[in-house]
């Protein structure tokens, strides 16, 4: 439906790298990175709002890449909402309609449909859009957008400004009404939960250029590089030489520092070479180091000791270190599960690391992430 | 509540108060000319006089010469000179709102009459420093042609003058034309009044008129862009003269009086003949008749 | 007196929450104290009867009536044209803009004479002298008033325009592009109703300026009584034949005019908003 063809954005001094992209009819596609890495860009550029320096971009096989805003049939919601402040609830939403010089019948009816579908029908008495609430602005927005039927919606950091509990229940119903609409979305956003809760693929910008696009799982899971891996919040990054086959089938086993760590994911990697592995803190499994007693002489799990314990609403992240102090690890539990344990700094554990979890990238030369850093 | 809190409170208040002061502590116009002439405050050392300054009010039909003499004298006696110069109305009319001044000297008698009535000046200490002749004056080059009065009443000619009502050599402008007969067929050529002398001269100097009525002296104010027309001697009403006048504001009545003596005497007249301002009757009356009036005033009729 | 300056007491004790506050509001007192007492001292000179005399006088409202055409028309003329002109320096970037902006305030900087002269020079070239032969005479006629108070308003009207629409944010104008605005269309119904009071402040400060200038307008209109005399010349021409009383009369019913103007003007903006 829209194909981005080697389109290079620039603004300024700032330039994005070749860009080329390709988003189906009734997809919605999201567009996620670090500020900074130019996704507001991308977007204006695709929008039409800046031409862009090189490349075209088509829309059901016509070229727009020089038409006008209006011609285009696309909707666009900025971060800042941009609702018009001297008009009221009802004359936002259908402004676009009357623009189009559609007969008043149709703009009450049109309203009205798509207020109850982004169930606003209360708001639309009220005059003066600046005394409503963040979230009410945003559905105004939306239903602005919606109500002039067009060919593609584009959203920048759509939910950004608004309280967590508001946030997701407008990702249920903003995805809700995409699907039953169909209709063609392109979202820029930092927010992963955001990014998995509304869209059907996403693309990883990161410095200016797409690193990688893909299902929201599949990229979770497999992340190309380090770049996204950090992005994707791998929150330990360490450096390691491969030593040889690991016990089981598949496996390489890799030295890093004084820990051994297998990994039986991703490309295979020939002995004696450097590399880059990534494990998520949710994947170290932690066991508290029992002294004595029954069933205390599990040798699993490599010993480390406990550097500090951060205690968050919903999750713990355990910083731990190996016993020689060389290779520093970053753990993450359900709160509850660590009220059960009752971890102190000092206290020794074991930790264990499934090989199918560690993530393996052939030697690179970007900078090591030290655990704990991203906590 | 703090001290300083209430000390602003006050101070905001204070508009209120300075309203009612203002406007209960006028005073009433016509209370100008009562005030008696003060005697001077300072010791008059004659000879050694610096540490006097002497401020004049001139009309600016003669700026130039006045500018000149005035350094002069400052060098000779250490006087310093605070001059003002403007239209002689707007310069009396400024003496008497500020009421300070030590001499008044416009560009013609007229006005000299007016600060006599409304005693604003004293009367005895009048005397006559130059004369000005009324005249044509032309952009350089003269592109019209104009050679006399008659010339004016051509089609074509486009001719502007000073407001006669307020400007004196507007005055005389009219009274050239009422009293020689052209006033009707030159009118409907006159295609602006202007609101002061300069601006009259200003006129031709950017040659935005064919012609002025003006003073035969303009020509020697920019020579190189006015020309001088003049009238013949039995078209000349009135002759006009300089007169200047110790204020009844000053209090360095010895030194004004020096002054005027300076000018109308002195080494001042000097200055007044090097910028080709007539200085005696005499030459005066070579550019008109010998019994053309000199001085005194001319109503202007309603129709102007 | 004492009660009435309690009173003012009394209700400055729920305006003034903290010092600062205080401040701000001496500083209201001092600037209000200085505008008045310029019109009070002028009152107190003339009184109340001479200037309601004066604006009985043909030639007083003649004078009025041409200053009220001509500033009108030249401050239309100015908003017209400082519209556009602010809206394109407030949105595009086009080179040499920073050059243009100081060009603009020209007409205000030069003084009101050198404006005149300049503009008589103007029609004293040969593109000058055809448009007064063939258009329309501007030198020493009603015409050339206007155009004199149109440089001098629109200088002032500019500036206010552009720093209105800056104000206007850009991004309103995408969306309303993006909903199907021509640039045309996006003006009309989101940024020229977001900008409306800054266009009317625009207008009405290029208006008290038009209305009150006499050294640009005198220059290239001459001060013909009944003919090129608006107000502010009537004023000069009565204090340079010492009329006094009747100059200091007309300039309170020029005030007095414009200031009811402006804050007429004032109550609409606020009306409608």
């Amino acid at each position: 439906m829209i194909q981005v063809c080697d389109v290079i954005a620039r603004y300024g001094y700032f330039s994005l790298k070749k860009v080329s992209l390709l988003i189906s009819a009734g997809e919605c596609f999201a567009l996620i990175g670090p500020s900074g890495a130019g996704k507001t860009l991308l977007l204006e550029t695709i929008m039409g709002v800046k031409p862009p320096a090189h490349g075209r971009i088509l829309v059901e096989d016509a070229d727009i890449t020089t038409a006008p805003p209006e011609q285009r049939r696309f909707s666009y919601v900025p971060q800042d909402l941009a609702l018009f402040p001297h008009l009221s609830v009802p004359e936002n939403i259908g402004f676009g309609l009357r623009i189009r010089n559609t007969p008043s019948t149709e703009i009450d009816r049109r309203i009205r449909s798509v207020a109850s579908m982004l169930r606003i029908e209360s708001l639309l008495s009220r005059r003066d859009v600046r005394s409503l609430s963040g979230g009410e602005k945003q559905r105004v927005a939306l239903a602005r957008a919606l109500a002039v039927e067009p060919r593609v919606l584009f959203l920048d950091e759509p939910f950004g400004a608004l309280d967590t509990s508001t946030r997701r229940q407008l990702h249920v119903e903003m995805r809700d009404v995409q699907r039953r609409l169909r209709l063609t979305t392109v979202l820029v956003t930092h927010d992963l939960d955001e990014a998995f809760a509304l869209a059907d693929r996403i693309g990883i910008m990161i410095d200016g250029g797409i690193e990688q696009v893909g299902q929201p799982r599949f990229v979770y899971e497999n992340p190309a590089n380090l770049p996204v891996a950090r992005f994707l919040l791998v929150e330990n990054i360490l450096r390691g030489q491969c030593v040889g086959a690991g016990p089981a089938e598949g496996e390489r086993l890799f030295r890093v520092g004084d820990l051994m760590i297998a990994a039986a994911h991703g490309e295979p990697i020939t002995p004696d070479r450097a590399c880059w592995l990534g494990i998520r803190a949710q994947d170290v499994e932690i066991t508290p180091e029992v002294a004595d007693g029954p069933g205390s002489c599990t040798e699993e799990g490599s010993p480390a000791v406990i550097e500090a314990v951060r205690r968050h609403a919903c999750t713990c992240t355990v910083l731990m270190r190996s016993l020689s102090d060389q290779v520093r690890l970053e753990g993450q539990l359900s709160s509850r599960r660590e009220a059960t344990m009752r971890l102190e700094p000092g206290q020794r554990v074991r930790i264990r690391i499934p090989s199918r979890r560690v993530l393996i990238f052939p030697g690179e030369d970007a900078a090591p992430v030290a655990a704990g850093s991203s906590g | 509540m703090s001290r300083r809190c209430i000390l602003l409170r006050r101070l905001a208040s204070w508009p209120a108060v300075m309203f009612f002061l203002v406007v209960g502590c006028n005073e009433r116009p016509g209370s100008d000319g009562k005030h008696s002439p003060g005697t001077s405050s300072r010791p008059d050392s004659s000879g050694q006089a610096s540490g006097v300054t002497l401020e004049l009010f001139v009309g600016s039909a003669t700026k130039p010469p006045v500018e000149e003499a005035a350094q002069v004298y400052e060098n000779a006696t250490g006087t310093r000179m605070l001059l003002h110069f403007g239209g002689s109305g707007k310069m009396l009319a400024e003496m008497k709102l500020a009421r300070r001044g030590d001499l008044y000297f416009p560009g013609s008698s007229d006005f000299m009459e007016m600060a006599k009535r409304e005693r604003l000046v004293l009367p005895e200490t009048e005397r006559r420093v130059a004369y000005l002749i009324p005249a044509i004056n032309v952009p350089a080059g003269n592109p019209k042609g104009i050679k006399g009065l008659e010339d004016l009443a051509k089609p074509g000619v486009r001719v502007g003058i000073a407001r006669p009502d307020s400007v004196c050599v507007g005055l005389y402008a009219a009274e050239v034309l009422e009293r020689n007969g052209y006033a009707a067929r030159v009118k409907p050529n006159i295609v602006t009044h202007v609101e002061s002398c300069e601006k009259t001269a200003q006129l031709v100097a950017i040659g935005s008129v064919d012609a002025i009525l003006g003073w035969e002296v303009f020509h020697y104010w920019q020579p190189d862009k006015i020309e001088t027309i003049l009238l013949k001697p039995n078209e000349v009403p009135r002759i006009g003269y300089l007169p200047i006048a110790v204020s009844v504001f000053s209090k360095e009545k010895e030194q004004a009086l020096k002054l005027i003596e300076f000018l109308v005497n002195g080494q001042g007249r000097e200055s007044f003949r090097r910028w080709h301002y007539v200085t005696t009757l005499e030459e005066a009356r070579t550019y008109a008749l010998p019994d053309t009036p000199v001085g005194g005033e001319w109503r202007l009729p309603e129709e102007w | 007196m004492v009660v009435a300056a309690r009173r003012l007491l009394g209700a400055q004790r729920d305006m003034i929450r903290n010092r600062f506050d205080a401040i701000l509001l001496t500083a209201v007192g001092v600037s209000t104290t200085l505008m008045l007492m310029l019109i009070l001292v002028q009152g107190a000179y003339t009184g109340a009867k001479a200037p309601l005399r004066a604006l009985t006088e043909h030639d007083v409202q003649h004078a009025i009536y041409l200053s009220f055409i001509t500033s009108g028309l030249a401050s239309v003329a100015a908003i017209l044209l400082a519209i556009p002109t602010g809206l394109a320096l407030a949105r595009i970037q086009f080179p040499g803009r920073w050059l243009v902006e100081s060009l603009l305030i020209v007409p205000i900087v030069m003084s009101p004479i050198s404006l005149g002269v300049a503009l008589l020079l103007i029609f004293r070239t040969e593109a000058g002298t055809w448009i007064e032969d063939h258009l329309i005479r501007f030198v020493f006629e009603v015409p050339g008033i206007i155009l004199a108070e149109f440089f001098l308003a629109y200088a002032i009207s500019v500036l206010v325009v552009r720093s209105t629409f800056s104000a206007v944010d850009a991004r309103l104008e995408q969306v309303a592009r993006f909903l199907g605005c021509t640039p045309w269309q996006a003006f009309r119904h989101v940024s020229l109703p977001l900008a409306r009071n800054g266009i009317i402040a625009a207008f009405v400060l290029g208006w008290v300026r038009a209305m009150g200038d006499f050294g640009a307008s005198s220059t290239i209109a001459g001060a013909v009584k009944g003919k090129t005399e608006t107000m502010p010349v009537s004023i000069y021409l009565n204090l340079a034949s010492v009329s006094l009383d009747r100059a200091i009369a007309l300039s309170l019913v020029l005030t007095f005019v414009t200031v009811v103007v402006v804050i007429m003007v004032g109550l609409l903006m606020r009306r409608s908003s």
